[in-house]
Order: structure tokens, then sequence, then C-alpha cells
């Protein structure tokens, strides 16, 4: 439940101004971990955003449980022990795209700022991203790539698995927003 | 003997390990509800009753808005009779030849593993077990 309302926060937060706002309902999110030992990569193809090009605010909300592993094992240790799903169902970015133009039509790469929240652990992120405007269907796209710090959030992996899962896991990001009916 | 044990206990290790995501069909129904029913609740007071059913196969009947294609994974949008939230079926890779004959309007019996919700509820995994067309 707490989840829940910091979620409706968040969107009450983006959507305060009347202003046009956008939403990716079915954004995708991939993780890969590289190592010696295996690849591996979840994906998650119904990740929630709310984008407002006005004050270039954007807020993703990201459901743990809603990736997919190629193995079932995967999947288990993920959500288990890894993310503790039950206790944390959620992982949140609220952030600002730094210099950005809502009028401009052209491909504008920019830095993005904000709070990256996973298993209650927040930590402040930038990255690059690629924002495209479609002005004549009234869209946008915005595609990026971060690399977060596994140790960051607290993920627990039994000295076994170490060698299996990367230190640094590259997630990469693709949210496609229409129009918001407020 | 101790050789077929260690043989064994290989096996079953392996299996394990490389073991993909199980079949819906095969999975037990835990609630068998309607679109309504399930944003009703999503949308009212009692979300937290919801939580019963993380992980486990949900069957829903409900009318098709839209079917999406992203990342090759199709997802089936159930129609969100008023409410703000809508509910997202993304589909089992084996259900490209039922998917091909679905219209916008059908009315669809599906099962599929519940997830939890943002502002939508999600389902993967998901296999259509009946159509009705209008």
């Amino acid at each position: 439940m707490i989840k829940n309302l910091f979620l409706v926060f968040t969107l009450i937060f983006i959507l305060k101004a009347n202003e046009q706002k956008f939403i990716a309902r079915q954004g995708q999110i991939t993780f890969f971990s590289y190592t010696t030992v295996e690849n591996i990569e979840a994906t998650n193809n119904q990740v929630l955003s709310i984008f407002n090009p006005e004050s270039s605010e954007i807020a993703v909300s990201i459901l743990m449980r809603a990736f997919n592993f190629e193995k079932a094992l995967m999947h288990e240790h993920f959500n288990e022990s890894y993310v503790e799903s039950d206790l944390f169902p959620q992982a949140t970015f609220e952030g600002t795209i730094i210099n950005f133009d809502a009028k401009s039509e052209a491909i504008q790469t920019r830095l993005v700022k904000g709070n990256f929240t996973l298993k209650d652990i927040t930590k402040e992120i930038e990255f690059k991203a690629q924002i495209a405007r479609n002005k004549k269907q009234n869209s946008y796209i915005i595609t990026g790539k971060i690399k977060l710090q596994r140790d960051d959030y607290n993920i627990k992996v039994p000295a076994m698995l170490r060698p299996n899962i990367a230190k640094n896991i590259e997630v990469s990001f693709n949210f496609q927003y229409e129009p918001y009916e407020d | 003997m101790v050789f077929a044990v260690l043989v064994a206990l290989g096996t079953l290790v392996y299996n394990i390990a490389t073991k993909t995501t199980s079949d819906t069909l095969t999975a037990e129904v835990h609630w068998n509800t309607t679109s309504g029913e399930l944003l009703q609740k999503i949308s009212g007071n009692n979300a937290d009753e919801l939580n019963d059913y993380l992980e486990k196969a949900i069957v829903i009947t409900g009318e098709l808005e839209n079917v999406s294609k992203i990342n090759g994974e199709k997802t089936l949008l159930l129609k969100n009779d008023g409410f703000k939230a809508k509910i997202l079926c993304e589909l089992q890779k084996n259900q490209s030849d039922e998917v091909a004959i679905l219209k916008v309007g059908d009315t669809l019996k599906i099962k599929g593993i519940y997830k939890g919700h943002l502002l939508d509820a999600i389902l993967l995994n998901c296999i259509i077990l009946e159509r009705n067309q209008p």
C-alpha cells in the first residue's frame, strides 16, 4: 500500500501543472549482467512512465516481478534473493532532462539527472538519453543506457554465485509516450 | 552404484538450472474473474487483496481493446470499463496463431500469471482460452 501511495504521489508531483503530459504504459527496460561465467539478460515490457515535456520532468515505475528471464531459476533468484520483490515490489526513478527543448523536432541527446530507488535505497544518478519528438503523431520516444552498481542497492549475492553476477549492471530503456488524458 | 547416484544428481541439478518458464496452460487457476471486477479492486481501497494472487495463475474474461507488439512480445489490452486503469496481458510465445485472428471487440477468456499492478494490472505468460466475436 505504501508503495502504491508513493507511485500516486510521484504522479501527482509530475502532473501538478495544467500542461500536456505523456504516458508510456509499456516501456521497456532490459538489464544485462556480463561475466566470464555466464551472461544474464532480462526484459520488462510493462514499465510505466510519465513525461512532462514542458517541465522536462520524468517519472518511471518498474514492477520488479514483470521481468522476463530465459530460465525459471534466474527469475526465482532475482525476485526472492536479489531484489526481494515481496518486500520491494517496485523500483522508481524521478528526474529531469537537462536543457531539453520541448519544441524541437530534432533528436536531442541530453543529460538526465534524478533519483533512482531500488530496495528502498535512493541514489542520485545521471545518464544520457535520446529524446525524439514526432509532432505529427504527438508522441515522444526516449531511449538510453545506464550503468548501475550492484553493491549500491544492497543486492546480496551468495559467495558461490558472485562470479556469475556482474558488479556493474547495464540497463537499457526505451519508452514510447502518447498523450495522457488526465 | 556411486557413479549412478552422481549421474542422477548431476542430471537433476542440470534440469533445475536450465528449466525454462513453465507453461501457463498447466498452472492451477487461483481466481476466475472479469476485467471489470479486477479493475474495480485496483481502483478501489481493496487493492491489497490482490496480493494473494501474486505469481499465481488467474483467468480473466474481458473485451479486447488492442494488441500491441513491443520488442517482439505481443500484449493484449483489455477494455477498461470506464476505469483509468487497463489490463495488460503479455502473451506466452506460443500464442502467435491465436493472436493472429483476434479482432478488437472480441470477448476473450485469458489465463495468465498475475504480477501486480502499477496504474494497470500486469499479467505475463498469458494464453487465450476462449474467443467470442461480437
